[in-house]
């Protein structure tokens, strides 16, 4: 069993082709403009949405609105199959299923036995992951690694994140050897990591990796936000990039793709 | 928008109900009052045109489906309007309300309705709004018909009246009645001829003078021939255009007697004579198909290419996709679709054979020539009539049998199999009634009206030397309008969940709150709309759609025998309506508010499928497409599904396609664009939505409608 927070279906962000997304509750970061930050914790917990609240007085037989909803249960590998075989037509040649999160790593055994329940029906698997744990039996599974490089300094990822990346870059590394695919990946959070600089030396180590198939910058977005509200959590708002801004970065992180 | 005055309208009705009452027989009064009619109702050619045809709608008139009437029609409105236009004295107002009065009486509905027996008009409405709360509503018109004018096209004018001159000693009233609209049709081209000649287009005048008499021998004129024949015939469909203009362009472009570029030209100005004519719900044109002729693909290709460049309304294109069609149709069909236009709309030839041979009772050679009508209901191409003559609200009865006037079948149902059988047995009552009302209405107007434009063209009717209605037609079928299936499914959904299987709440509390629209029972709404929801790929929501489609569909189809037709078939197939009944029915189980909106035809509830596209379209490939005729299936998509994502897009229709999914009406948006076409409606003139069966642009449309679609889900 395993604590999952959703399924997605027909996810078309997550990786190439259209793909089932299974997201795993629990991960080791804390990043501070994370998009979903109800899958921190592993246990499954309650958020609170009060602007769905009807104020019916019925809390303790059940919220029917929405506003008390149970983040994450746990599911065996039977339940999170049922939407993955409905969804199996639609993968064609590219999609299939990715595992994401929270960090999937966390509860790589159960990862690892859906991946297996995956093959034996024909289906591949990818995995979004943030490399702070090192599962060789798992990422060798996969059909493609996405993995995030948030910040280069050490310091300063561990100040936004809560851990620093020098085990990160080793995990990747090592992963690098296993032979997958590996999509080196870069959250564009202004104020934080939105610099030539920063991006051009994520881009050398990208360089570095002999099966990196390229480098994707993705926008911040405060879509968190209300979530974390629901968990009666601060969390801060960071500006929005640009167009512009994704243009100039884009075309620094393409000069760097092998 | 009628442009006649009271003089003018006088003068021809006085004329027109004369001839009515003096005509020898039915062909002959048919065929003099046609004459009169076109004489007023056909436009001038103008400066410019390419094809004639233009067309007005007169207040009084014989026309199989014309102002909500049948056969020989008034039109209140438009009458009235015009006779109190001024231009009447006291005396010629006094003629004119006494032709009026003849008509309230005589007219072919009128005659429809008065046959009906005692009863029937406590079981459907008629004459009256649609917010009316109502379970049912009888409809008065011989609509969808769609013919193939290949023979008229190969033998020409004259080719077909000698044939009726063959014939003629088996019937000579009939056979008189289908040379006289075939003179008629001739006078019109000759007329059309004579405006072209003085406009100084020498081609147009000459191929119209050529189609007077001959048989099309040039793509143009099977164009001209084939569309005024529609026009005085009265459809508003137009057939198989592919096949039968096809072979004249192929042999046109090959002999370099045309480009293809002036082919395009015609099309797109035929299209604009589509468009002036306006009649959004029907106006089929349809593309594809197996079994088609060389110059069929070439013909596709620039029908869809006039109407990415057009961006009209109408025609409403439809490409019927086989296996083994030229790639380059589907590509062009994805490009048009991506440009916004809601066309073609994408038949799945794979499916829709087998089920028409189920549904319909035919042979595969048959079904292969299935052809959508107006909102998509299928008829047999120049074989078969399927106007749907009756609605019925299925949600009403639904709500009828849990809080109206049978509500006892809820509240005294031990289980809800009980419940649900009396329900089923509720909507049966009115399905036999209203395919008796559809047979007494073909009787009557068959009496009435021998349509000697469709007798002429219409599988068998010359070789029987019957008109259409009157036992010529080789297939006649009826259909029946369903609305609120959707709904009605996620309320049984609901209830059987919440009332008996967890017992959370009682039959009177569900019913009470109802009764009163929830009020003060918000808590229990919101336990209703928790319930799962078709069209999210959920065992239970989509197992009791598919449960209560296979019911009433059956049940629809078993009336086809009693009421002395060769088929009756539920068609779940909604214009607008869906929204404007909605607004007639009450608070429902599915925890649909009073006065809310339906889900249109087989889609879900709008807003309601929210686990993705996969699930949806999973969800739609369903229910069972052998018991009935035709359903739309409305999605829309986001324009990066056309641009960046199409290999998805392409993915997503292929699977949908090979899970059974019947068709695809495809609305291509981008997000907000009508949240800000409803605040700004003067920038937004081009946002064209596809509706239920039918596209508009989206500005036009009654705000009730427009609510509804803000609230579907974008892709």
């Amino acid at each position: 069993m395993a604590v999952i927070f959703d399924i997605e279906r027909s996810g078309m962000h997550d990786g190439p082709g259209i793909r089932t997304v299974v997201f795993f509750k629990g991960c080791p970061l804390r990043c501070r403009w994370c998009h979903n930050p109800e899958s921190w914790d592993k246990a499954p917990q309650e958020l609170f949405y009060p602007e769905k609240c009807i104020s019916c007085g019925g809390c303790a037989d059940g919220c029917y609105t929405g506003a008390r909803s149970l983040c994450g249960r746990e599911m065996s590998i039977d339940e999170v199959m049922v939407p993955i075989l409905a969804d199996k037509p639609y993968y064609g040649a590219e999609g299939g299923v990715t595992l994401t999160g929270g960090e999937p790593q966390m509860q790589a055994d159960f990862a690892l036995a859906l991946t297996e329940a995956c093959r034996r029906a024909g289906i591949g698997v990818a995995i979004e992951t943030s490399m702070a744990l090192y599962r060789p039996d798992l990422l060798s599974q996969m059909s493609l690694i996405m993995a995030d490089v948030k910040l280069w300094d050490d310091a300063r990822h561990r100040e936004y994140t809560g851990v620093g990346n020098a085990a990160i870059i080793e995990n990747i590394r090592k992963a690098d050897a296993l032979g997958v695919p590996i999509l080196i990946r870069t959250p564009i959070v202004p104020t934080v990591n939105d610099t030539v600089e920063e991006i051009t030396a994520i881009g050398d180590f990208v360089r570095s990796l002999k099966n990196a198939v390229g480098y994707e910058l993705l926008p911040y977005h405060p879509f968190g936000l209300d979530k974390a509200r629901a968990m009666g959590l601060a969390m801060p708002r960071f500006p929005e990039p640009t167009k512009e801004q994704m243009a100039l970065l884009n075309a620094c992180a393409r000069l760097q793709r092998r | 928008m009628i442009a006649v005055t009271g003089k003018e309208l006088l003068t021809y009705a006085a004329e027109f109900t004369r001839r009515y009452r003096s005509a020898p027989n039915v062909y002959a009064r048919e065929a003099d009052c046609l004459r009169l009619q076109f004489a007023h109702a056909l436009q001038p050619l103008r400066e410019g045109d390419l094809v004639a045809g233009r067309n007005l709608r007169l207040p009084l008139g014989v026309r199989p489906q014309c102002h909500g009437g049948v056969g020989y029609y008034i039109h209140e409105p438009s009458w009235s309007a015009a006779v109190n236009d001024g231009t009447l004295t006291d005396e010629e107002r006094g003629e004119a309300d006494a032709l009026f009065a003849f008509w309230q009486t005589e007219n072919t509905a009128a005659k429809v309705a008065a046959a009906y027996p005692d009863g029937w008009l406590d079981i459907f409405a008629h004459n009256v709004p649609y917010t009316t709360p109502t379970a049912a509503h009888g409809l008065y018109r011989i609509s969808g018909i769609q013919m193939d004018p290949t023979r008229l096209l190969t033998l020409g004018v004259e080719g077909l009246a000698a044939l009726c001159e063959e014939k003629k000693e088996n019937n000579p009233a009939f056979y008189n009645g289908l040379i006289q609209a075939l003179d008629i049709l001739s006078e019109v081209c000759l007329r059309y001829a004579a405006e072209a000649e003085m406009l100084g287009n020498l081609a147009l005048a000459a191929d119209l003078s050529h189609i007077a008499h001959h048989p099309a021998s040039t793509f143009t004129q099977a164009l001209q021939l084939s569309y005024i024949f529609f026009v005085l015939s009265g459809t508003w469909n137009y057939g198989r255009m592919d096949q039968y203009l096809g072979p004249y362009l192929a042999a046109d472009l090959a002999a370099d007697r045309l480009t293809e570029a002036e082919a395009l030209r015609w099309v797109e100005d035929l299209w604009c004579r589509m468009e002036e004519w306006g009649e959004y719900f029907d106006s089929r044109v349809i593309l594809g198909g197996a079994d088609r002729p060389e110059g069929a693909d070439t013909f596709a290709l620039l029908a869809m290419e006039a109407t990415r460049r057009r961006r009209g309304v109408v025609p409403q294109l439809t490409l019927r996709c086989y296996e083994g069609m030229d790639p380059r149709l589907y590509e062009a069909a994805l490009d048009t679709i991506g440009k916004g236009t809601t066309f073609p709309m994408l038949y799945n030839d794979r499916v829709n054979i087998p089920a028409v041979m189920d549904a319909f009772g035919v042979d595969e050679d048959t079904a292969q020539n299935y052809v959508p009508y107006g909102c998509g209901e299928y008829v047999l191409y120049n074989q078969s009539i399927g106007t749907p003559s009756g609605t019925v609200n299925t949600l009403f009865v639904l709500n009828e049998a849990m809080y109206g006037k049978n509500a006892h079948l809820f509240l005294d149902a031990p289980d809800f199999e009980t419940f649900y059988t009396a329900y089923l047995t509720e909507v049966e009552k009115i399905a036999t009634c209203l395919s008796l009302q559809e047979k007494l209405e073909y009787d009557v107007v068959g009496q009435e009206c021998p349509f000697l434009y469709y007798s002429l063209l219409f599988d068998d009717c010359i070789e029987r030397g019957k008109a259409v209605l009157a036992g010529g037609l080789r297939h006649l079928g009826g259909t029946v309008e369903n609305y609120g299936n959707v709904n009605t499914a996620d309320a049984l959904t609901a209830v059987k969940a919440v009332v008996y299987d967890q017992k959370l709440v009682t039959a009177q509390e569900v019913s009470d709150a109802l009764a009163s629209d929830f009020a003060g029972r918000e808590r229990l709404r919101q336990l209703l709309l928790a319930q799962p929801k078709y069209g999210n790929d959920h065992p239970d929501a989509d197992g009791m759609f598919c449960r209560l489609h296979r019911d009433v569909c059956t049940r629809i189809r078993a009336c086809a025998p009693a009421a002395g037709l060769d088929s009756y078939l539920a068609v779940l197939i909604n214009n607008e309506l869906n929204a404007v009944f909605g607004q007639g029915t009450g608070a429902s189980a599915d925890g649909r508010h009073a006065g809310e909106y339906m889900a249109n035809g087989n889609n879900p509830m709008s807003g309601r499928d929210t686990c993705g596209v996969t699930a949806m379209l999973n969800s739609l490939a369903k229910p069972d497409t052998h018991l009935h005729a035709g359903a739309v299936q409305n999605m829309r998509f986001s324009k990066a599904m056309f641009t960046a994502h199409r290999p998805y897009l392409k993915t997503l229709l292929r699977t949908y396609f090979e899970a059974g999914g019947a068709q695809a009406m495809i609305t291509v948006l981008s997000r907000g664009d009508l949240e800000a076409a409803m605040r700004e409606p003067e920038k937004y003139r081009h946002l064209i939505v596809r509706v239920g069966g039918f596209s508009a642009r989206f500005v036009d449309l009654n705000p009730v409608v427009q609510k509804e679609l803000l609230a579907r889900t974008l892709y």
